[in-house]
């Protein structure tokens, strides 16, 4: 996992230019990235191609009002984390209660105090920064630092439904250390968390795009979107030979090995559901165990 | 379309108020004197604020144009962001006057432009006011 810092995105939505460029003037200097939008429309496009960390929300707006637009913000799966905070002019307490009882953080009465404005973004921002922190963290493997089976079962069924609407090719490669508990009654269990993190490391140095979980024990999953079966079972063997080339101090003469079974989503049959391309992965990994391990076995197509 | 707003206001209505004729009779010793905004010395909203005075003839006749074809939405729209942004341009004034004209217009039904006339008429003093004072020293 990188630390480079990420300067936050907040998108102002607000009808008026007189206060979107006050915003950019007020704002100038903060550890933000400011975008803006002049409608609600707009902005609800924004929103789902930016994901900022923060919206700050006219209320009175031509079309969809600002409310109308949090509702829909908080339908979509993909914004409805997002922080929002109502700027408006509108001092009515109702409208703050409503505000607030439809999930948004914040109410910002218009004309507002520059200090105020600066100060409650700022909280904003860290209380976002930490919330995705939790929630990245109660998704990540504690030992390698991949994603864990929460993460990955939830990514598989995106990038499956993904795959389909967009008639995307997708890849799933499942990886078992071979004889993994050898090694730890040998070696010891400290070793075998050794032996662990270092394949997750040769896994996490693969493809940008490629998505890597530890699956559970030995076990990894690997997702490559928009991937065929030819280009994944390429990648899965040259992670398995990378796999069988590490060296171990202390153990020179050791060789550990990995198996993997591959399929595509045109390998599947009539069942087009991820669980069954999950089940059709392991059975081409249950194939390259029985087949001598440290081999790569990919499932066939179904037109083949 | 800045320039055809300054050349529509030099050759009619903006001339004569840069001659002293447009404006009402004061009903304070202050009324008539040009208006300078609270943020006078912050740099970073100088830009902002040249912006927004160089922009108030256009909205002094948009705000009359929907008031007299009685568009009352797109009048309480112009006004109520000139409600929200006026303080934070340093000009309380226009938020407090924006806000009285916003509630008349929205208060009242048929009859809202008879209602509301005197408080427009106070608006568009203080926003030709606020315009008057975009020359003096540290302003713009």
């Amino acid at each position: 996992m990188t630390q480079n810092k990420i300067i936050p995105k907040v998108l102002a939505i607000d009808d008026s230019e007189l206060i979107h460029r006050l915003l950019e003037a007020r704002l100038q200097g903060e550890d933000l990235e400011l975008h803006s939008a002049t409608s609600s429309e707009e902005g609800l496009k924004k929103a789902r191609a930016l994901k900022p960390e923060l919206i700050l929300l006219d209320i009175t707006m031509e079309g969809m009002n600002g409310f109308e637009l949090l509702d829909k913000l908080k339908e979509d799966i993909e914004t409805q984390n997002i922080a929002v905070i109502f700027i408006s002019g509108t001092d009515e307490p109702m409208d703050k209660v409503r505000g607030l009882d439809m999930g948004a953080i914040d109410f910002i009465t218009k004309p507002f105090d520059a200090f105020e404005l600066k100060a409650r973004v700022r909280s904003a921002l860290r209380n976002q920064y930490l919330m995705r922190m939790l929630e990245q963290r109660a998704q990540l493997d504690g030992l390698t630092g991949l994603w864990n089976r929460t993460y990955f079962d939830n990514r598989l069924t995106q990038e499956f439904s993904e795959a389909k609407r967009h008639r995307r090719s997708l890849t799933l490669a499942l990886c078992d250390i071979d004889r993994f508990k050898r090694l730890n009654d040998q070696f010891g269990h400290p070793f075998g968390d050794r032996v662990l993190k270092h394949v997750s490391q040769i896994f996490s140095g693969g493809r940008t795009s490629d998505v890597v979980c530890r699956y559970g024990g030995e076990e990894f999953g690997l997702i490559f979107p928009s991937t065929n079966i030819e280009r994944g079972c390429e990648v899965a063997e040259r992670l398995r030979v990378a796999i069988e080339a590490a060296k171990w101090s202390g153990n020179p003469d050791l060789v550990v090995t990995a198996s993997f079974g591959v399929c595509d989503i045109e390998c599947l049959e009539d069942d087009v559901t991820p669980e069954a391309m999950l089940k059709l992965a392991d059975k081409m990994l249950y194939k390259a165990k029985q087949s001598g391990r440290n081999c790569v076995k990919c499932a066939k197509k179904k037109k083949d | 379309m800045k320039q055809e707003v300054v050349l529509q206001i030099r050759n009619g209505r903006w001339e004569r108020l840069e001659l002293g004729m447009n404006f009402k009779e004061p009903e304070d010793q202050n009324k008539g004197k040009p208006i300078l905004s609270d943020f006078l010395d912050d740099e970073s909203m100088a830009k902002i604020i040249q912006d927004f005075l160089n922009e108030i003839p256009h909205r002094i006749e948009t705000i009359e144009s929907h008031f007299d074809s009685g568009n009352k939405e797109q009048l309480c729209r112009i006004v109520h962001q000139l409600k929200g942004a006026g303080s934070g341009y340093g000009f309380k004034i226009i938020t407090t006057n924006a806000q009285a004209l916003e509630k008349k217009i929205r208060l009242a039904e048929d009859a809202w432009q008879k209602t509301a006339i005197k408080a427009r008429e106070n608006l568009v003093a203080i926003l030709y006011r606020v315009y008057a004072g975009r020359n003096i020293s540290g302003q713009a």
